[in-house]
C-alpha cells in the first residue's frame, strides 16, 4: 500500500530487540498519523520507545513489521542509499546530544545540508535561518564558544535550512535551562506549517505548545 | 556519487554531492588534534621505517657480499692441482675461453730473519688482473703490477709485512730455497682492506710467474690453475678431458660456500626480523585506523543524519588514510634510511674483522625501497584501514541511547576467534607438510603459525585481564576496577596493544632460545671434535703434507701420535660428495656424536663403513643401513652407512671413511690434514710451534684445538651479534608501537579519566592506576608471548635450520631468557602506559568536561 | 574486533608477508663479471712516453723486408693494423679490423730459468661492421708473449695472440704480403685471404713519420695501401662469403705524442679509381694550436705522393655521440686539398662503431664522395677516431 499522503503514516509498526537471551518488545503493532504541517509531541516514561519511534521514522533503524511513510515515501521499503537521500532531502533532525560538528563554524553547520543538497544561495539562506533562530551574529563562532541553548537552536536553524517536509527532535530541551529552552521551543514552533515538527520530549511547556499530544505506554501508542 | 543508483523512487532528488564543508570539517579537526594526528602518523611511520631500514640494510649488505664476492681469495670457482705444466696452462688458454690464471707457489726460509718460513706467490700478471676484476687485495693498480714483470727479482708485499720484516719499499730480502739463495727487491705495495686478508698476505711475497719458477726451481711447473668456471658439469667435463694423468680438477666449493652460507644465514636472520618489525607495523596500522575512526565517530554520525552517503564517510576516511599513509612513508622513508645507517655500520662492524670489508656508507634508497615503503606506507594505511571503515560506514546517529545494540554476541567472536587460529595454524601445518624442504615457505608456514596462536591473544588476553580484574578488585576495590577496566573490554583496543608487544617479546624469546640452542650445541661439537691437541692443515687445494713432514711431526717431543687425513672430493653416481679420510684412532672417533648409530660403530667404520654428517643425510635423504657411491675409475665403490653424527661446519655435508679403507679403495696416499696427540702435561702452545718448525709446504696453517675453538665461537658470536642488533630493533620498535596504542587508548578513555578526576581522584591516584594498568598488560604480554616465542624457537631450530642448513640441534630453554622477556614486556609496557598516563592525569578537568 | 575485522586483518597479514618474503628474497641477479675488463689494463700504456731505456724514432734508417714486417723489441710500442671493406656476392657491405698491439713492459728480457721470462705484453683487437643491419661487434684478449701464447715473427711472417692471427709470406714486390687473418669470438669471427697489390707505402721521410714538431715524437710507419681480400665472415652464426679490400700499417715507436696532444684523427681511404689516400692529422688539447697534419696519395701504379700539411683541410660535418661516455665523434669529415683539386665527404657507413674495451676508441668503415677537378670520386675507407 502506497501513502500518498503528506501526513506521516504508521502503520503497525513493530520493533524489538534482543538483550542477552530476552526479547525486549519496545513497539508493538503501531499505528498513528502525524498530519503534515503541524507540531506534535510524543511524550512517554524513560524506555517506552520514544527514541525508537523518531529511529524509525527517520530510516536510521528499520522496523520488524509495518510501514512508516513519509511524503508518500514508505521509509522501509527504501534501501540503505536511499533512506540515506530522503533523510538527507526530507527530514531535519535535531538531537540531544552532539549536535554540531565541532570544527566547524555555526554558519558552516548551517550550510551543510545545503551543500548536501547541492541547492543554490546557500550563504543567503544560511544567514535567513541563523537570523530566523535570532543567532545571525554568532555566524562565524565555532561551537565550542556557544552556550547549550545557542548550540540548540544552530541545530535548529540546520533541520529548518533546506525547507525538509519533516523536523525529528529529541528532547530538544532536555538539558537546557529554563531560559534557553524557552527560546528554542520558540523557534521550533515557528517552524511548524512549512514542515511537519515531531518532539519527543518530557517538557510539559513544550508538549503544551504542540498542535497534538500522543503518549508511548507499553508498546503501544495513545493519542490525546 | 551521481550515478542513477542513488535516485530514489518518484520525488527523491539526485544531486551533486559537494564535499567542500565536510572536507573542511575534517581538515580543521586534524589541525585542532596536533598530537593526535601525529601519532597517528609517527604508527604507520614507524612500521614504514622498521621494513624500510631492514630492506636497506639487507640491500647494501648483498651488494657487500656480492663486491666481495668477487675479491681475490673468492674469485676462482675450481682449480687445477696435482702440478699442472706450463704446456697445460696454454692449453687451456688455447682450447677454452673460461678466465684461468696460473700460481706458481712455495715455502721460503727469509734468511735474514732466523730462517722463518715465509710464501713465494707468482702470478701474471695479466691474466691475474683478468682474473680478479674488482678485486680488494691487489696491489694498487694494475699498471703497478706490470711492473713485477718489468724487473726480475721484484716483488709485491703488504706493509705490515715489510713492518715485520723491518724492511721499506725499494729494500731487498734474502731467501733461500733449498740450497738456493735468493734476493727480492720490494717494487710495491699489497693493499688490504681486511684484517683476514692482511693475514693471508702476511709473510707472502708476490712476483710474477717467472721469478717464482726460478727461486722455486720449478721451471715448466705451476703449482695449480684456478678457473672461473660457470656451472655445469657439461664445462667440468670439458676441462677434464683436457687434463693429463696425475692432475686434476677441484671445485673451490668449500671456502666458497662457507662465504655463501655465512650470506645466507645473515640474510635469513634479516629477513626474520623485518617480517617480524613489519608484523608490528601491521598491529600499528591497524590500530592507527580503529582509531581514527573511533576520534571521527561524532562528526561521521551527524553527517550521517544529515543524510550524509556511506560512501562520502568512506571517500573522506580513504583521503584522511592516504594523507596519513602519504606523511607516514615520507618520514619512514627519512628515518628509515637514518636507521639504516646505524644498523649497516653494526652489521659491518660484526663482519668486518672476519669475512671481508663492507663499506657501512653504501646505503641506497633504490627505487624498490622507495616503492616499498610507499605502498607499504599507503596502501597497508588503505587496507588497514578496511576493518576500520566497514565500522565507520556502520556507524548511525540514534535518538536516544537506551537499546543501542551490540555488532555481535561475544559468543560468536570467540568462535571467529577460533576459526581464525585454527585456519591459520592448520595452512601453517599443512604448508609444513607439503613442502618439506623449501625454506621461503618453512618461513610462510611459521608465520602463519605465529599468527595463528596471535588470533587467540585477544582472548587469552581478555581472560587473564578478568581475572586480574577480579583479583584488583579484591585488593584495591573500586579502583582496581578502574585500572582493569580496558583489559576487560572484549577484543579493545587493549588487545591489540598486548598483541604488538607480544609479537615483539615472542620475537626476542624464539630467536634468543634458537641461538642459546645453537651455541650449546656447536661449543659441545667443537669440544667433542677436538680431540687432538695441535691441527696441521693444507689451506689451499692442491696442497698437501710430505711424508717427511709427518715423520717430522712424529719426531717433535711430548707428541704421542699424530693422526692424518684427508680432505677430497669423490664423485659419485649422485653428484660430488665432501669425504674425509681420517685416521685419528679409536680416541678422537668417540668425538663424533651420533644422531643414530650401528652397534659396534667403530669396528664397522674401520671394517669399511662410512659415517655421514647429519645435513649430508638430510640432503640425500640417506639413513642407517642405506649405503653411498663413489666412482673409482670404471667401478662403482659402495660403502655402507654405519652412524650418522652431528656437525656443523658444512651445511653440504661430509662423509667420513676411514684412511685405511679409502686408500685400498682409492688409491690415494694424499694427506692434507695432521691431529698431534700430545702426551699429558705437554704445552700445546709449543707443539704449535714445533709443528709450524716442521712444515715446509706452501699454505699450512697450524691451530691448537683451544685455538680453533675459540676462533670458530668468535666467528658464530660475531655472526649473531647482528641477530642480537635486529632484535633490539624489534624490541624498540615495539615499544614505540606500544606507547602509541596506550596512548590512544588513554586519550580515548579521556573522558572516564576526566569524570574520575571531577569526582576527586587526584592526578597521582590517576596516574598510578594507568601505571598498573600498564604494568599488567605488559605482564600479560610477557606471559602470552613465552609459549609462542618458545614455539618460534622451536619452529627456527627444526624448520629454518634444518632447511637452510640440514643442522638440527637440541632445543635447550634457558630460564633467564624468558624471565627477562616477561620484564621486558613489563618495562616496555610501564614507559609506554606512563607517558601519555602522566599527560592525561595533569590536565584540568574542567575544560574538558564543559566542552561535552 | 568484529568478524570482518578479524579476517580483514588475517587476509591483510598474509597478503603482505607474502609480498616481504617475496620482495627480500628478489635481488637482481649479476652476470658473472669475468668477461668485463677494467679500463686502464694494457690500452692506456699503449700511447704513454717510454722510459729512457727505449730507442726513439730519432733517426730514418732504411726500411727492409721482410725483416722490419717483424717485431722491434727495443722500442717499447708497435702495431699490425688490418682493416677493409667487404661485400658478399649480392653487394652487401661489411668492414673488419684486426689489430696486435705489442708493449714491451722493459727494455730487455728478464733473465730467468722460466719459460714465463717475457717483458712483452700483447693485446689484439677485432671487430666487424655489419652495414645492412647496423650492427658492430668488438672483442679483444690479451696475453703476456711468453709460452708462445703470442708473438711475432718476421720470416714467415706471423703475428698472434692466443688463436687471433695474422701469417703469411713475403710477396713479389716490395714489401709485399700474402697472408691469412683469423680471430673467433663469441659473436663473430673471420677467415681471410689477403693479397697485396702494390709495395709498401713509407710514409714521412722514408718511412719515419712524425707525428708532433718535437724530434722523437715520431714513428716507423709504412702501409700496403691495398690488399685483394677474400674469405668468410661469421656473425652471430651466419656464414657470409666475402671479398673487397684491406689496408694494412705497421707502425713502432717509443713515443707519438706531446704533452699538448690529445688525439688523432686519421683516415686510410681506398677509391673506386684504384687510387689511395692516407691523411692523419694530430689534435691539441689547446683548439687555437694548429694541428700535425700529414697526407699522401698513391696512384695506380703504387706510386706515393706526399700532400703538403697547409693544403690539407679537415673540417667535421655531423658528430655522432657515444653510448659509453658521451664523447662526441664526428662521423662525416668534409676534407679539401687545394692542391690537388679535391673536395671530399668522407662519412660513417654506421655511426655506433666505437670500440668500447680496454682502450676506447672509434674505428669504422665510411664512405667516400666527392670531386676531383670536375671528376667525380667515390671510394671506401676506415676512418680512426682517439682522444674523443
Amino acid at each position: 500500500m502506497v501513502e500518498t499522503s503528506q501526513n506521516v503514516v504508521i502503520r503497525a509498526l513493530s520493533k524489538s530487540y534482543l538483550e542477552g537471551d530476552h526479547n525486549h518488545v519496545v513497539l508493538n503493532d503501531v499505528n498513528a498519523e502525524f498530519d503534515a504541517g503541524l507540531m506534535h509531541a510524543v511524550t512517554g516514561r524513560s524506555g517506552s520507545g520514544k527514541s525508537t519511534l523518531l529511529n524509525l521514522i527517520a530510516g536510521i533503524d528499520l522496523p520488524d513489521s509495518g510501514t512508516v511513510s513519509i511524503a508518500g515515501h514508505d521509509v522501509s521499503g527504501l534501501n540503505e542509499r536511499q533512506r540515506t537521500l530522503l533523510r538527507r532531502q526530507k527530514i531535519g533532525i535535531v538531537f540531544q546530544f552532539f549536535n554540531l560538528i565541532e570544527s566547524l563554524t555555526v554558519a558552516e553547520n548551517v550550510m551543510l545540508p545545503l551543500e548536501l543538497n547541492g541547492e543554490p544561495d546557500r550563504s543567503q539562506r544560511t544567514n535567513e535561518a541563523l537570523d530566523r533562530v535570532g543567532l545571525g551574529n554568532l555566524s562565524q563562532r565555532f561551537p565550542a564558544g556557544l552556550s547549550g541553548g545557542e548550540q540548540q537552536r544552530v541545530a535548529i536553524a540546520r533541520a529548518i535550512v533546506h525547507k525538509p517536509s519533516l523536523i525529528l527532535a529529541d528532547e530538544p530541551t532536555g538539558n537546557l535551562d529554563d531560559d534557553s529552552a524557552k527560546q528554542v521551543i520558540s523557534t521550533l514552533d515557528e517552524s511548524r506549517g512549512e514542515s511537519t515538527v515531531i518532539v519527543v520530549t518530557h517538557s510539559m511547556e513544550l508538549a503544551e505548545r504542540c498542535d497534538q499530544q500522543c503518549v508511548l505506554r507499553s508498546g503501544q501508542i495513545e493519542m490525546r | 556519487m551521481t550515478n542513477s543508483a542513488c535516485c530514489g523512487p518518484g520525488k527523491l532528488k539526485c544531486a551533486n554531492l559537494s564535499l567542500k564543508t565536510v572536507l573542511l570539517a575534517w581538515v580543521r579537526e586534524v589541525v585542532r588534534a596536533p598530537l593526535q594526528s601525529t601519532l597517528s602518523v609517527l604508527g604507520v611511520a614507524l612500521g614504514v621505517t622498521a621494513v624500510v631500514a631492514v630492506n636497506i640494510t639487507n640491500h647494501s649488505a648483498r651488494e657487500s657480499f656480492l663486491a666481495a664476492s668477487n675479491a681475490l681469495a673468492e674469485s676462482a670457482t675450481h682449480s687445477i692441482a696435482g702440478q699442472p705444466s706450463d704446456q697445460l696452462y696454454r692449453e687451456l688458454r688455447l682450447k677454452t675461453k673460461y678466465p684461468i690464471q696460473p700460481i706458481v707457489q712455495g715455502r721460503v726460509r727469509l734468511s735474514d730473519i732466523n730462517d722463518s718460513s715465509a710464501t713465494v706467490y707468482g702470478i701474471d700478471p695479466i691474466a691475474y688482473y683478468r682474473f680478479n676484476i674488482g678485486s680488494n687485495a691487489t696491489p694498487s693498480s694494475s699498471e703497478e703490477i706490470n711492473q713485477l714483470m718489468a724487473e726480475a727479482f721484484s716483488t709485491f708485499a703488504t706493509a705490515d709485512s715489510l713492518d715485520q720484516l723491518d724492511v721499506k719499499l725499494g729494500d731487498s730480502i734474502k731467501l733461500r730455497y733449498g740450497r738456493k739463495n735468493h734476493e727480492l727487491r720490494i717494487t710495491g705495495l699489497i693493499e688490504t682492506s681486511t684484517p683476514l686478508q692482511e693475514q693471508s698476505f702476511r709473510l707472502l711475497f708476490l712476483t710474477d710467474i717467472a721469478t717464482a719458477q726460478t727461486i722455486l726451481g720449478m721451471r715448466g711447473q705451476l703449482s695449480s690453475i684456478q678457473l672461473q668456471l660457470p656451472p655445469g658439469d657439461i664445462v667440468l667435463q670439458e676441462i677434464e678431458d683436457l687434463l693429463p694423468q696425475g692432475t686434476h680438477l677441484e671445485g673451490r666449493l668449500n671456502r666458497q660456500h662457507s662465504l655463501t652460507s655465512i650470506t645466507d644465514a645473515f640474510q635469513t636472520n634479516l629477513t626474520a626480523m623485518s617480517l617480524l618489525a613489519l608484523l608490528v607495523a601491521i598491529f600499528l596500522i591497524y590500530n592507527t585506523m580503529a582509531f581514527l575512526v573511533m576520534r571521527r565517530r561524532p562528526t561521521i554520525e551527524i553527517l550521517r543524519a544529515l543524510g550524509f552517503s556511506r560512501s562520502g564517510i568512506t571517500l573522506c576516511l580513504t583521503l584522511e588514510a592516504a594523507a596519513i599513509g602519504l606523511a607516514a612513508s615520507i618520514t619512514g622513508i627519512l628515518i628509515g634510511s637514518q636507521l639504516a645507517k646505524l644498523l649497516l655500520v653494526l652489521v659491518e662492524r660484526s663482519i668486518n674483522n672476519l669475512y671481508f670489508p663492507i663499506e657501512a656508507d653504501i646505503t641506497i634508497l633504490t627505487p624498490t625501497v622507495i616503492f616499498l615503503a610507499v605502498c607499504l606506507g599507503i596502501g597497508s594505511t588503505i587496507l588497514a584501514a578496511l576493518p576500520a571503515l566497514r565500522e565507520a560506514q556502520n556507524l548511525m546517529p540514534s535518538f536516544g541511547t537506551e537499546f543501542r545494540h551490540l555488532p555481535s554476541s561475544a559468543r560468536k567472536r570467540v568462535f571467529v576467534f577460533l576459526i581464525s587460529c585454527s585456519g591459520f595454524v592448520g595452512v601453517g601445518v599443512l604448508l609444513m607438510r607439503l613442502y618439506p624442504t623449501s625454506i621461503a615457505l618453512g618461513f610462510v608456514s611459521i608465520n602463519l603459525i605465529v599468527i595463528g596462536y596471535f588470533c587467540l591473544v585477544p582472548l587469552l588476553s581478555q581472560a587473564l585481564g578478568r581475572v586480574f580484574r577480579v583479583v584488583s578488585k579484591q585488593i584495591f576495590g573500586l579502583r582496581g576496577v578502574l585500572s582493569s577496566r580496558a583489559l576487560s573490554m572484549s577484543g579493545g583496543r587493549s588487545s591489540i596493544a598486548i598483541c604488538a608487544l607480544c609479537v615483539a617479546i615472542s620475537a626476542t624469546v624464539g630467536v634468543g632460545v634458537m641461538i642459546s640452542s645453537f651455541r650449546t650445541a656447536v661449543d659441545d661439537w667443537l669440544s667433542d671434535r677436538l680431540r687432538a691437541d695441535v691441527y696441521v692443515s693444507t689451506q689451499d687445494y692442491g696442497g698437501q703434507l710430505s711424508g717427511i713432514e709427518i715423520n717430522r711431526l712424529r719426531m717433535i717431543r711430548g707428541v704421542e701420535s699424530v693422526g692424518v687425513a684427508k680432505w677430497d672430493w669423490l664423485q659419485g653416481p649422485d653428484g660430488r660428495s665432501r669425504i674425509f679420510a681420517v685416521d685419528y684412532g679409536e680416541r678422537a672417533f668417540d668425538g663424533y656424536r651420533f644422531k643414530v648409530n650401528a652397534a659396534d660403530v667403530w669396528n664397522r667404520f674401520q671394517g669399511g663403513g662410512v659415517i655421514i654428517s647429519e645435513p649430508y643425510a638430510w640432503k640425500r635423504k640417506l639413513s642407517l643401513g642405506d649405503t653411498v657411491e663413489f666412482f673409482r675409475d670404471d667401478a662403482v665403490i659402495e660403502m655402507p652407512v654405519v652412524g650418522v653424527f652431528y656437525d656443523y661446519s658444512s651445511d653440504r655435508g661430509v662423509v667420513v671413511i676411514h684412511r685405511d679403507v679409502y686408500v685400498s679403495n682409492f688409491n690415494d696416499y694424499e694427506i692434507t690434514t695432521a691431529a698431534l696427540f700430545g702426551d699429558p702435561g705437554t704445552n700445546k702452545q709449543t707443539l704449535e710451534h714445533e709443528a709450524n718448525q716442521a712444515i715446509t709446504s706452501p699454505g699450512v696453517t697450524v691451530w691448537t684445538a683451544g685455538g680453533m675453538h675459540g676462533a670458530a665461537m668468535e666467528i658464530f658470536d660475531q655472526t649473531f651479534a647482528i641477530t642480537a642488533v635486529l632484535r633490539s630493533l624489534a624490541v624498540i620498535v615495539a615499544i614505540i608501537a606500544v606507547v602509541s596504542i596506550l596512548a590512544m587508548i588513554q586519550i580515548d578513555r579521556g573522558r572516564e579519566l576526566r569524570i574520575q578526576k571531577a569526582v576527586g581522584f587526584t592526578s597521582r591516584e590517576i596516574w598510578t592506576s594507568a601505571s598498573i594498568e600498564a604494568g599488567v598488560m605488559g605482564m600479560i604480554a610477557g606471559v602470552l608471548s613465552l609459549p609462542v616465542g618458545l614455539l618460534l624457537s622451536w619452529l627456527l631450530i627444526w624448520v629454518v635450520n634444518q632447511r637452510s642448513y640440514g643442522w638440527t640441534m637440541q632445543m635447550l630453554i634457558d630460564g633467564t631468557i624468558l624471565i627477562e622477556a616477561v620484564l621486558l614486556a613489563i618495562i616496555a609496557a610501564l614507559l609506554a602506559g606512563i607517558v601519555p598516563a602522566w599527560w592525561l592525569a595533569n590536565r584540568a578537568p574542567k575544560q574538558d568536561l564543559q566542552a561535552e | 574486533m568484529g568478524t570482518k575485522t578479524t579476517l580483514g586483518i588475517a587476509t591483510f597479514v598474509v597478503l603482505s608477508t607474502g609480498v616481504v618474503v617475496w620482495l627480500m628474497n628478489w635481488s637482481p641477479k649479476l652476470e658473472d663479471s669475468g668477461e668485463q675488463f677494467q679500463k686502464p689494463v694494457l690500452g692506456n700504456v699503449l700511447l704513454e712516453s717510454s722510459d729512457s731505456h727505449f730507442e726513439s724514432v730519432t733517426k730514418s734508417r732504411l726500411l727492409e723486408f721482410p725483416q722490419d714486417h717483424g717485431s722491434h723489441p727495443e722500442f717499447q710500442t708497435e702495431w699490425w693494423y688490418f682493416t677493409g671493406n667487404l661485400k658478399n656476392n649480392e653487394g652487401r657491405q661489411f668492414g673488419y679490423q684486426f689489430t696486435v698491439f705489442r708493449r714491451a713492459l722493459s727494455r730487455d728480457s728478464p733473465n730467468l730459468d722460466s719459460d714465463w721470462a717475457t717483458s712483452q705484453a700483447y693485446l689484439a683487437h677485432a671487430g666487424v661492421t655489419d652495414v645492412q643491419s647496423k650492427r658492430y661487434f668488438a672483442d679483444e684478449i690479451y696475453s703476456l708473449g711468453a709460452l708462445n701464447l703470442a708473438g711475432v715473427r718476421a720470416e714467415p711472417f706471423s703475428v698472434w695472440v692466443e688463436n687471433w692471427i695474422a701469417e703469411g709470406s713475403a710477396g713479389q714486390c716490395a714489401g709485399c704480403l700474402t697472408l691469412s687473418i683469423k680471430s673467433e669470438s663469441d659473436d663473430f669471427s673471420f677467415s681471410l685471404h689477403l693479397d697485396s697489390a702494390k709495395p709498401a707505402v713509407l710514409h714521412g721521410e722514408r718511412g719515419v713519420s712524425r707525428k708532433s714538431t718535437i724530434p722523437g715524437n715520431a714513428s716507423y710507419y709504412y702501409s700496403l695501401s691495398r690488399l685483394r681480400t677474400s674469405g668468410t665472415l661469421t656473425i652471430q652464426g651466419e656464414s657470409i662469403t666475402v671479398s673487397g679490400d684491406s689496408w694494412m700499417d705497421h707502425e713502432w715507436f717509443s713515443s707519438v705524442l706531446d704533452e699538448g696532444q690529445s688525439g688523432w684523427d686519421w683516415f686510410s681511404l681506398q677509391l673506386d679509381d684504384r687510387r689511395e689516400m692516407m691523411l692523419f692529422q694530430v689534435r691539441n688539447h689547446d683548439p687555437t694550436v694548429e694541428t700535425f697534419k700529414y697526407g699522401v696519395v698513391v696512384d695506380q701504379r703504387g706510386q706515393s705522393e706526399l700532400i703538403p700539411p697547409d693544403q690539407i683541410t679537415l673540417i667535421p660535418a655531423r658528430v655522432w655521440k657515444s653510448n659509453h661516455n658521451q664523447s662526441e665523434y664526428p662521423v662525416h669529415w668534409k676534407i679539401e686539398i687545394p692542391s690537388h683539386n679535391i673536395r671530399l665527404d668522407v662519412e660513417s657507413l654506421i655511426d655506433a662503431q666505437e670500440r668500447d674495451d680496454s682502450f676506447r676508441y672509434w674505428e669504422g668503415a665510411v664512405r667516400v664522395s666527392g670531386m676531383q677537378s670536375n671528376q667525380p670520386i667515390t671510394g671506401l675507407g676506415y676512418l680512426e677516431m682517439t682522444g674523443y
